[in-house]
């Protein structure tokens, strides 16, 4: 059957067109800021783990003492091309990485010490807010990436 | 100009598919990179993990298993959602040796806000496992 088409129906089209596109870009760019998220977390992890394995080994000064000031460069190299305009702080040696509701968005901290808990191992964290590239989409992304290694010492 | 109830029926009816299924959609795919996320923690552990097993003296069984479980549990602590789990023959290092790992880690994601995809499931998860192995060098003796 048949019916007459009116103006209200066409603002009616209007208006279910303009909830259906706004949804389908919703889920589109929710999935690109997924995307984008994924990417930068998943360097993050293996940048501190590569910063671990160099933080943990000994100086070249001396074969007993960790050498924490070697992991913020690295982790800073592994991620550069995946920061996407957010800011990377490295901290000095042996200083803790700040709480996650003290960064500012936009940024990531990078830090090196020994464990608090345990001093035979080394940590290394990733930590911060990056820049949310799609801010149609407000996801809370965060990246609390660490990596732990136990020092790694030598003897002749 | 008429409209007719079936036709303000058939809207309502149309977003009312429409909404689930994108919103589902969407956490679909936050569910993906949450596991992928959780799998790729896994396997950087355990790569870690294999590391500190052949870095410990050899012939040190007990050592070397601490030494790379102190290091998988210290690597995966931090997570709300991802729990570590065992950490599989990693030990036994020899000089000049080598040590295969596996890790194994559940991901709850009744955790996580993609539980609402799973409602009656309050302990939704899922098991994943990586297997790394950790060489040392050929200049060590020992």
């Amino acid at each position: 059957m048949l019916l007459p088409v009116g103006p209200h129906q066409g603002g009616q089209s209007i208006v279910e067109f303009a909830f259906t596109i706004g949804s389908f870009l919703l889920v589109l760019f929710g999935a690109l800021s997924t995307a984008l998220y994924a990417v930068q977390r998943s360097a993050a992890v293996t940048a501190a783990a590569a910063g671990v394995r160099a933080a943990a080994s000994a100086q070249s000064t001396s074969a007993s003492d960790v050498d924490l000031a070697a992991a913020p460069p690295l982790v800073s190299s592994r991620l550069q091309p995946v920061l996407f305009g957010t800011t990377l702080v490295q901290e000095p040696p042996g200083t803790p990485c700040d709480p996650l509701d003290a960064i500012r968005p936009g940024q990531l901290e990078v830090c090196a010490t020994l464990d608090p808990a345990d001093a035979s191992m080394v940590l290394v964290v990733v930590r911060g807010k990056p820049l949310n590239l799609l801010p149609l989409v407000p996801l809370p992304w965060t990246i609390d990436a660490p990596a732990e290694f136990h020092r790694v010492t030598f003897q002749r | 100009m008429t409209v007719g109830r079936g036709l303000s029926g058939q809207a309502l009816i149309e977003t009312a598919i429409t909404v689930p299924v994108l919103l589902t959609l969407l956490l679909s795919f936050l569910l993906a990179m949450v596991v992928a996320q959780a799998y790729v923690d896994t396997d950087t552990a355990t790569s870690l993990a294999a590391a500190a097993a052949v870095s410990a003296p050899a012939n040190n069984n007990a050592l070397s298993g601490q030494f790379a479980q102190k290091t998988y549990d210290g690597t995966l602590r931090r997570s709300s959602y991802l729990e570590p789990g065992s950490l599989d023959n990693c030990s036994g290092y020899t000089a000049g040796g080598s040590v295969t790992c596996t890790g194994h880690a559940t991901v709850f994601l009744s955790r996580t806000p993609m539980a609402i995809l799973q409602p009656l499931d309050s302990n939704w998860h899922v098991d994943i496992q990586a297997t790394a192995t950790g060489y040392s060098s050929r200049y060590r003796s020992t």
